[in-house]
C-alpha cells in the first residue's frame, strides 16, 4: 500500500477540472464514489508524473475525459433504462393515460445517452484523427465565434439608451440634397414649434484642457443643451443632470465626466460632486459621473469617446449661434407612439415655412432624420460582413473536411455496421447513432473553439486599430454562445450527413455484393467532390483577400505628396485667459519651434493649423478677385492650413512656381496665400496664378496675393484624390490648436519623448495630444482597411491550410486503399511515372473542377468588396489568375506525397497486402 | 477483476494497478471505467465493500489506520457469490480451451510460457 507521504492530493484548477468531468455521471453515482474516484485519480496522476513527466500527466488528463465522458454516458443510459422499466411498470400496474409518452420518451433520453457513449468510444478508437478533427474544428469555429463576438459587440448588441428606436439624428438639407449641420437658431424654431419629439438636443465638439493638478491633458468633450442626457434616456450614476436654468450663459461652468475619467484623473473620488476642475483656464464645478460602462457613442469621432460633457449655453445674440451657422450636430426621440412619418411631416412643414422666411439662410427645405443607430454603425457594416463572411468560409471548408474524412473512416466501419445491422439495429437507429456521433464531434470542437476564442479575442481587440466604436465591449455573451452551440449542431449534421447515407446506402449493397468495390468508388467520388469543394471554397477567400491586398499595395504606393519617413507630429492647444491675444499664441509657438529646433537630431521644425490624412477638415469657400459675381454654389472650397514658414521644408511638399513664406510674412505685411497645383488649375487654368487675388471665408476677410504654388498633398485618406488646399501664413491667421511637425534625422520616434520635454519647459500647462509619428498617422487613416486585410490574410492562410490537408488526406486514403490495384498495376508492368499520373490526375481533375467553381463563385461574390477596392475592379483578371495558380500549386505539393508513396510501393508486398 | 479480488482485499487504486500487472500492461482501465465496472459488481451483488463481513477486525484496523490518513478508503473484496461466479467462469473457459485444444486452435498446454 502506498506511503501516506506520497499521497497524492488534488486541488485547485485540477480539482475543478476533475470535479467538472465527474458531472459526466448521475448524482447518484456521484455522491457514491465521487470521492473515491477522485482519490484514485490524484494517485495515477502523481504517478504518471513520476514516471512519465509532463506529457504523461497530459495523456492521462485527455484519456481520463475520454473514459469518464464515455462511461458516464453509459451510466446514465443505464440509470435511464432503468428508470423506464421501473416507471413503465408502474404504469402497468395503474391505469395511466400517459403511460405510452412516459415510456417513449424515457426511451428517447436512454437511446441517446447509448449513441453519446458509442459516439464517444468511437472517437477515442482513433485518436489521431480525432484529435486533428478537433483541432480543424476548434480553430474554425474559434474564429467564428471571435468574429461574431465582435459583430455582436459593434452591430447587433443595442445601443446603450433607453429605447434607442426612436432615437434619431437630425439634418438641414443642403444644397446637394445631402446632410449638413445644424444652425442654432434652426434648433431653437425645431424645439419651440415641433410637437410630435419628445425631446431634442443640440450638440457642439469641445476639446477642453485641463490644468491644474496632474499632467495636462486635452479631453475630447461635448457641448450639449440642456436635454442631451434626457432625450438619450441616460442618467448620471452619481451626481445630477444639468440643470435647464444651466443652459445659459454665465451659469454654464458645470460638466459631467465620463466613469473612465472619474477613475482616470480622478481616481474614483467618492465625493467628486461639487468639486472643481479648471478646463481652459476656467473653473467648472463638477456635477455628475455617468454610470460605469456606459459608451459614449456620441462623439467627436469614432476612436474619441466623449469623456465630458457641458452645457452648449446658446443665446441668439451671439454670433456664432445665427441661422446659417451650420456647426451643431442635433439628436432627437420621437414621442411615444409616433410614427417617423408624422414627425418627418411636421419638420418638413416648419422647414418649408422657415425656408420661405429666411431665403437666404438655407439653401434648400427638408429635414434629414437618420436612426441614430444607422448614423453610428453604417459604415462597419461592409468590413464586418465580409469578414463573417470568411470565417464561415473557413468554417464550411473545415466541415468539407471533417466530412471527408468522416467517409474515409466509412471503410473501416463498414464491418461494425454490418454486424450492427446483424444484431437488429434499424436503419434510423443507426443513423442517429451516426449523426450523433458527428454532432458530438462538432460540439467538442465547439467547445475548443469557444476557448480560443475568449483566449484571442482581447488579442484581436487590442490589435485591430482602434476606430471601430464599440469594439472595446466585444464580449463572448449569451447570444455568441448560442450562436456557436447552434452553428456546432448545424455542421455537425451537414458534415455527418455524407457519410451516414454513404454508410446506410452501402449497408443494403454490401449485404448481397462481396467486398462492395463499387460502393468505393462512388465513395471515392464523393469525397472527390468535396476536395473540389474545399478548393472552391478556399480560392474564393484567396481572391477577396488578393484583392483587399492589391488595393492596400496600391493605396501604400500612393504618392501623398510629401514625404511621410522621418516625420514627428504632435498637436498642441493653447487655450483659456492666459493667452487672450495672437500676439501671445504667435510667442508661444515661436518659443517652441525654437526649444525644439535646438534639440540633437531634428533638422527642421514647424507648425500647421492641420495635418495632412490626420483626420482634419477645415474647409473653406474662396472668391476670386477677378470673378466678383460668382454665386456661392459656385465657389470653390478648398482646404486652409496656416503654417510656419519652414513648413515645406518640413513636409518636402515640392515649391512649383513663385515662393514660400519666409520670416518677411509678419502680421501686419501683406496678407499673402500659396495654393495647390489643383487649386490653382480648378480657378485659373492655363493662366499664371502668381499675383492674383483671392478672399478666403466671409467678406470681412482680407483679400490675398498668391505668392506661391505648390504640390498636391492627399488629406482625407488615400484612396481619395487631393483637394483643393491653400495655405496661409502663422501670423496672419493665428489659430490656438496646431500640429508641431518634425523632420528628423534618424527614427522619429525616438525624439518622442525629448520634444515632448521642449515643449513642457516653454509651458509645462499645455496639453499635447497625438503625438505620432507620420507613418503611424497614415496607418490610423488606412485602420478599417488594415483590420480587414489582416484579418482577411490570416483566413485565408487557414483555408489553403486546411485545403491542402483535405487533398492530402483524400488522396492518401486513396492510395491506401488502392494498394492492391497498384501493385497489380506495377506487376503487370505499368512504370512508376504512370502510377504517378494515376493518382495526381485524380486529385489534379478534383482541383481543377474546384477552381472552375471557386472562379464563378468568386466572381459572384467579390463585388460586394466594392468600396472596399482601390485600384483594381472586382474581376481583376490578373488576380484570379494568379492566385488561381497558386492554389493549384499548392493543391500539386498536397498530392504529391501521396503519390511518391503510391510510387514507392513494392508491388510484391502491395498485392498480399490486406 | 473478479480475479484480482480474489487474492484479497483491495482499494480502487490497487485493484487498477493489479489489473494493469496481471494483464502484464495490456488492460489499463480509466477511472471511470473502473467505478462503473466496481458499481455493476457491487450491484450484482459479486464483490462487497470490505468492512461490514466476518473479517470486521481486519477493516476496522483498516479504517482507523485510514482514519489517521484523515480520509475515508473503501476496500473491495469478493463475496461468497462472486467467488462462486469467478469459479463458474473459470470452469467454463477452461472448457472451452480444452475444446480448441482438441480442434487444433491453439497449441497444448505447455508449449507456451
Amino acid at each position: 500500500m502506498s506511503d501516506p507521504r506520497q499521497r497524492a492530493t488534488l486541488d485547485g484548477r485540477g480539482g475543478r477540472l476533475f470535479g467538472w468531468l465527474l458531472r459526466a455521471y448521475p448524482a447518484a453515482f456521484r455522491a457514491r464514489f465521487g470521492a473515491e474516484m477522485r482519490a484514485v485519480f490524484a494517485e495515477r496522476l502523481h504517478e504518471e508524473l513520476e514516471q512519465a513527466g509532463r506529457w504523461g500527466v497530459l495523456r492521462l488528463w485527455l484519456r481520463s475525459a475520454c473514459d469518464l465522458a464515455a462511461t458516464g454516458c453509459a451510466q446514465r443510459a443505464a440509470a435511464a433504462t432503468a428508470l423506464a422499466a421501473r416507471l413503465s411498470a408502474r404504469a402497468a400496474s395503474s391505469p395511466c393515460r400517459h403511460r405510452q409518452v412516459h415510456r417513449q420518451g424515457d426511451g428517447t433520453m436512454s437511446k441517446l445517452f447509448q449513441d453519446l457513449g458509442y459516439a464517444l468510444r468511437a472517437l477515442r478508437k482513433a485518436p489521431g484523427l480525432t484529435l486533428v478533427s478537433l483541432l480543424t474544428l476548434g480553430v474554425a469555429i474559434g474564429a467564428n465565434t471571435a468574429v461574431f463576438s465582435i459583430v455582436n459587440g459593434v452591430l447587433l448588441r443595442p445601443l446603450p439608451y433607453g429605447e434607442p428606436e426612436r432615437l434619431f439624428t437630425l439634418w438641414e438639407r443642403g444644397a446637394d440634397g445631402k446632410q449638413e449641420n445644424v444652425g442654432y437658431a434652426t434648433f431653437v424654431d425645431w424645439q419651440s414649434r415641433i410637437h410630435s419629439l419628445q425631446s431634442l438636443a443640440a450638440i457642439a465638439y469641445w476639446a477642453p484642457s485641463v490644468s491644474g493638478s496632474g499632467t495636462p491633458e486635452r479631453l475630447e468633450g461635448l457641448r450639449v443643451t440642456r436635454d442631451f442626457f434626457r432625450t438619450l434616456g441616460v442618467r448620471p450614476a452619481i451626481g445630477r443632470d444639468f440643470l435647464p436654468e444651466e443652459d445659459q450663459r454665465g451659469r454654464h461652468h458645470v460638466a459631467i465626466v465620463s466613469y473612465e475619467l472619474w477613475q482616470r484623473r480622478f481616481g474614483g473620488d467618492p465625493q467628486l460632486v461639487g468639486k472643481t476642475i479648471v478646463l481652459d483656464g476656467l473653473t467648472y464645478t463638477l456635477v455628475g459621473v455617468l454610470p460605469r460602462g456606459h459608451q459614449t457613442l456620441i462623439s467627436t469621432g469614432p476612436n474619441k469617446p466623449a469623456e465630458i460633457w457641458a452645457p452648449l449655453a446658446y443665446n441668439s445674440s451671439l454670433p456664432w449661434a445665427c441661422r446659417d451657422c451650420h456647426h451643431l450636430r442635433v439628436v432627437a426621440r420621437l414621442g411615444r407612439g409616433v410614427p417617423l412619418v408624422r414627425a418627418s411631416a411636421e419638420l418638413d412643414a416648419l422647414s418649408r415655412a422657415l425656408f420661405a422666411e429666411y431665403p437666404k439662410e438655407y439653401e434648400a427645405p427638408g429635414v434629414i432624420f437618420i436612426p441614430l443607430e444607422e448614423y453610428l454603425l453604417a459604415d462597419y457594416r461592409r468590413p464586418l460582413a465580409v469578414l463573417l463572411g470568411a470565417v464561415g468560409f473557413v468554417l464550411a471548408i473545415a466541415c468539407a473536411n471533417i466530412s471527408s474524412v468522416q467517409l474515409a473512416r466509412s471503410q473501416r466501419r463498414q464491418g461494425e455496421i454490418a454486424v450492427r445491422t446483424a444484431l437488429g439495429a434499424t436503419r434510423s437507429r443507426l443513423a442517429q447513432q451516426l449523426l450523433t456521433e458527428s454532432v458530438l464531434l462538432h460540439l467538442l470542437g465547439g467547445c475548443l473553439g469557444l476557448l480560443l476564442a475568449a483566449g484571442s479575442l482581447s488579442i484581436l481587440v487590442r490589435h485591430i486599430p482602434p476606430n471601430i466604436p464599440r469594439l472595446a465591449a466585444a464580449t463572448v455573451d449569451a447570444r455568441v454562445l448560442a450562436a456557436t452551440f447552434a452553428v456546432c449542431l448545424l455542421t455537425g449534421v451537414a458534415a455527418g450527413l455524407a457519410p451516414a447515407r454513404h454508410l446506410l446506402g452501402s449497408e443494403l449493397r454490401a449485404a448481397a455484393s462481396a467486398a462492395g468495390a463499387g460502393t468505393a468508388v462512388r465513395r471515392r467520388r464523393l469525397s472527390g467532390v468535396l476536395v473540389s469543394a474545399d478548393v472552391a471554397l478556399a480560392l474564393v477567400l484567396v481572391i477577396g483577400t488578393g484583392l483587399m491586398v492589391r488595393s492596400m499595395l496600391h493605396l501604400l504606393a500612393v504618392d501623398v505628396g510629401f514625404e511621410t519617413r522621418g516625420l514627428l507630429a504632435a498637436e498642441i492647444s493653447v487655450s483659456g485667459p492666459r493667452f487672450d491675444g495672437d500676439a501671445k499664441i504667435v510667442a508661444f509657438y515661436d518659443r517652441v519651434l525654437e526649444r525644439v529646433r535646438s534639440l540633437p537630431g531634428v533638422e527642421v521644425a514647424a507648425v500647421t493649423s492641420q495635418l495632412p490624412l490626420g483626420g482634419d477638415f477645415d474647409g473653406r469657400g474662396v472668391r476670386l478677385f477677378d470673378r466678383p459675381n460668382q454665386s456661392e454654389a459656385e465657389r470653390s472650397s478648398a482646404q486652409r492650413y496656416a503654417v510656419s514658414p519652414d513648413y515645406l521644408r518640413v513636409m518636402r511638399i515640392p515649391l512649383l512656381r513663385g515662393r514660400g513664406f519666409g520670416p518677411g510674412d509678419l502680421t501686419k505685411t501683406a496678407p499673402a496665400v500659396m495654393i495647390n497645383k489643383a487649386l490653382s488649375e480648378r480657378v485659373w487654368p492655363g493662366q499664371e496664378p502668381l499675383g492674383k487675388r483671392l478672399q478666403i471665408g466671409g467678406p470681412d476677410q482680407p483679400w490675398r496675393t498668391v505668392v506661391g504654388v505648390v504640390g498636391d498633398t492627399r488629406h482625407v485618406g488615400l484612396d481619395l484624390p487631393p483637394p483643393l488646399q491653400l495655405y496661409l501664413p502663422q501670423r496672419q491667421f493665428v489659430d490656438s490648436d496646431m500640429i508641431l511637425v518634425v523632420r528628423t534625422a534618424g527614427e522619429p520616434q525616438a525624439l518622442a519623448a525629448a520634444v515632448r520635454r521642449a515643449i513642457w519647459e516653454v509651458d509645462p500647462d499645455r496639453p499635447i495630444t497625438r503625438l505620432a509619428t507620420m507613418d503611424r498617422v497614415v496607418e490610423v487613416s488606412l485602420g478599417r482597411r488594415l483590420l480587414l486585410q489582416r484579418l482577411l490574410i490570416l483566413f485565408a492562410a487557414i483555408a489553403v491550410l486546411l485545403a491542402m490537408i483535405g487533398i492530402y488526406g483524400v488522396l492518401s486514403c486513396a492510395v491506401g486503399e488502392r494498394t492492391r490495384e497498384i501493385g497489380v498495376r506495377m506487376a503487370l508492368g505499368a512504370r512508376r511515372s504512370t502510377i504517378c499520373a494515376l493518382i495526381l490526375g485524380a486529385g489534379a481533375r478534383q482541383t481543377a473542377a474546384g477552381l472552375a467553381a471557386g472562379v464563378v463563385l468568386a466572381l459572384a461574390l467579390t463585388r460586394f468588396l466594392g468600396s472596399l477596392l482601390y485600384g483594381v475592379t472586382a474581376q481583376d483578371p490578373i488576380t484570379f489568375g494568379g492566385l488561381a495558380l497558386l492554389l493549384a500549386g499548392v493543391a500539386a505539393l498536397a498530392a504529391y506525397l501521396p503519390a511518391r508513396r503510391a510510387m514507392g510501393l513494392d508491388p510484391v508486398a502491395a498485392v498480399r497486402a490486406e | 477483476m473478479l480475479l484480482v479480488l480474489s487474492d484479497g482485499d483491495l482499494h480502487g487504486y490497487g485493484i487498477m494497478k493489479e489489473v494493469e500487472r496481471e494483464s502484464r500492461g495490456t488492460v489499463r482501465l480509466g477511472v471511470g471505467s473502473l467505478y462503473r465496472t466496481l458499481s455493476r459488481l457491487l450491484d450484482s451483488r459479486l464483490i462487497e465493500e470490505a468492512g461490514g463481513g466476518a473479517d470486521a477486525k481486519g477493516a476496522a484496523a483498516r479504517l482507523a489506520a485510514a482514519r489517521e490518513r484523515e480520509e475515508q478508503r473503501r476496500y473491495y473484496r469478493l463475496s461468497p457469490f462472486g467467488r462462486q461466479v469467478a469459479k463458474a467462469e473459470a470452469e467454463r473457459l477452461r472448457e472451452v480451451l480444452r475444446l480448441a485444444r482438441a480442434k487444433g486452435l491453439v497449441e497444448a498446454a505447455g508449449d507456451t510460457p
